[in-house]
């Protein structure tokens, strides 16, 4: 038995630590102390009187009820135990015993107040950015036993009603940020009211958050599309004897028919300037032949770089709607504020 | 009075032409020439050269090409009837309709004047024909052309029961396109007759040309 009360007083001890930190007043000081020594009726008698007749600050009342319930726990005193932790979990009930450091017996005795009392808890606030009207600040938290959760906000010129409907377990409730008129939340401190109802207990608590709000990022417009680029409209041909070979066919089958219908009758006549404009255009077909040739247009890189300008040119009007829908919208930041205890 | 009126109505006729019918080269060309010119028989065969320029306009459908030469020819055979030479001066004119996109169909007239007129044949015809053109580039073609003159006139009278043309030549363009060489050659023979006589008329002409155009 001693054993066991040993081993969870140093458990206790492990768990307090960091609670140990943050506390100031003397006398629960000298519990702790009192505490550390193993010294339980101490601890009993000092932390009673101590959290009847000093004024403590919330951690410090939180940390007395938790050094009783440790100390009733090791003493086996279950029901004062459980009473010890109840009074906890009402003060912060965020603190809880740390599975891996206290026995498992302290922590059924924890689990046991927690259900016995009706609070919320974990609740968990993330900054956000979001347009106003398009979305809205999620806010997670988990009831200790089923209840009816009403979630109102208050702040500069807004007290409404977020929320009402009842939960067990885990629960989320969404604020988008509106005023009831629809308009933005002006900027400044706003208060995130939950309240938990469960037959005659209430429990409350209350989640500051700073809105403020700033224009929506227009978009940029597109000069390209992401993995497509502009195909070059023209490209050079091949080197190639076409046009010596048309030249030839031309200057040929011409001449040709020249001297098939030439009238001998009226003499041989001369080859001459038949000759000479032959040569002439055998050698243009020559020269073209051989000739760097000009670039010509590629149809259908002409069609695909139209169509390509065309879908930019379309995407950058659907920005250009947008960007004119985002300069009437109104860019809301909210983020969590220091809760007062 | 009379040439301002034409002024004015081609000008109101060139801007009310379609768009497709506007020209999309003009070239002009200065020639020399080589021709010969032969009349019914071997004895009056005449050869010389010449010069000349020609202006063209092509657009995508219609094809205008004017061309005036003038040469200087001799007697082959020796003097005739005591001429030894003679200048003959030729006009030519052929409008073009497209046919696709390498065939033209033209009509046109030509006339031909020698001088002194005892030399040769004054003659003017009509010709109908078909131009085919094959390009090797933007600045480079080849064409060949064949007409049959329908209607011939001789300042000797008579008529030629079978009259044709052909022609064929290239134009080469240098550099950017603005000037140009051209070589062309055209032949004709008119089976002619007086009387029940047969009179045969064969020209032949090469010419060589450098222009520009816009």
């Amino acid at each position: 038995m001693m054993l066991r009360r040993a081993l969870a007083a140093v458990f206790g001890l492990a768990l307090l630590v960091p609670a140990a930190r943050a506390q100031e007043s003397a006398a629960v000081r000298r519990v702790k102390q009192s505490y550390d020594e193993l010294s339980y009726d101490s601890v009993i008698a000092q932390g009673q009187r101590v959290i009847a007749r000093e004024r403590l600050s919330r951690a410090d009342r939180a940390l007395c009820y938790e050094l009783l319930a440790l100390t009733y726990g090791a003493l086996d005193s279950t029901a004062k135990a459980v009473e010890a932790f109840r009074e906890l979990v009402r003060i912060d009930p965020d603190r809880e015993p740390d599975v891996n450091r206290v026995a498992p017996r302290i922590t059924a005795l924890y689990a046991s107040a927690l259900g016995q009392v009706t609070v919320i808890r974990r609740v968990r606030v993330d900054s956000v950015a979001f347009v106003a009207g398009l979305g809205a600040l999620p806010i997670r938290y988990q009831v200790s036993r089923p209840s009816r959760v009403v979630t109102r906000v208050s702040g500069p010129g807004l007290d409404a009603l977020v929320d009402s409907g009842t939960a067990a377990g885990n629960g989320e409730v969404r604020w988008d940020a509106l005023l009831p008129g629809g308009a933005p939340a002006p900027d400044g401190r706003y208060h995130i009211v939950l309240e938990a109802t469960s037959g005659r207990d209430v429990y409350q608590v209350d989640v500051p958050v700073d809105v403020g709000s700033a224009a929506v990022d227009t978009l940029q417009h597109l000069t390209t599309l992401e993995g497509y680029t502009e195909r070059p409209e023209s490209e050079r041909p091949p080197r190639s004897w076409r046009p010596l070979g048309i030249a030839a066919l031309y200057a040929a089958v011409s001449s040709g028919a020249s001297l098939g219908l030439a009238n001998t009758n009226v003499g041989q006549g001369t080859s001459t300037g038949l000759l000479a404009v032959s040569a002439a255009t055998l050698f243009a077909g020559f020269a073209m032949s051989v000739s760097r040739p000009e670039p010509r247009p590629v149809e259908s890189n002409i069609l695909y770089n139209r169509l390509l300008r065309e879908q930019i040119a379309r995407r950058n009007s659907e920005i250009a709607v947008q960007n004119a829908e985002r300069r009437r919208q109104t860019l809301l930041r909210v983020t969590p504020a220091p809760r007062t205890p | 009075m009379r040439h301002r009126l034409l002024a004015v109505a081609a000008g109101v006729i060139a801007a009310h032409l379609p768009s497709h019918l506007v020209a999309q080269t003009v070239r002009f060309a200065a020639l020399g020439a080589y021709g010969t010119y032969q009349e019914a028989t071997t004895s009056r065969e005449w050869r010389g050269a010449g010069y000349g320029g020609s202006a063209e306009v092509v657009g995508r459908k219609l094809r205008l090409e004017g061309a005036v030469t003038r040469f200087t020819m001799a007697s082959v055979a020796g003097p005739l009837s005591g001429l030894s030479s003679m200048h003959v001066l030729t006009w030519d004119a052929r409008a073009g309709l497209g046919l696709g996109s390498s065939f033209w169909l033209e009509a046109g007239g030509g006339r031909l004047t020698a001088d002194p007129k005892l030399a040769a044949q004054d003659m003017g015809f009509v010709r109908v024909g078909l131009l085919s053109e094959s390009r090797f580039s933007r600045n480079a073609d080849v064409w060949a052309r064949a007409a049959y003159l329908p209607v011939t006139r001789y300042s000797g009278g008579g008529s030629a029961r079978m009259a044709v043309e052909l022609g064929f030549g290239i134009h080469l363009g240098l550099g950017s396109g603005r000037f140009h060489v051209r070589a062309a050659y055209q032949f004709q023979r008119m089976d002619r007759t007086v009387r029940g006589r047969d009179v045969p008329i064969q020209t032949t002409s090469a010419r060589l040309g450098i222009g520009a155009g816009f």
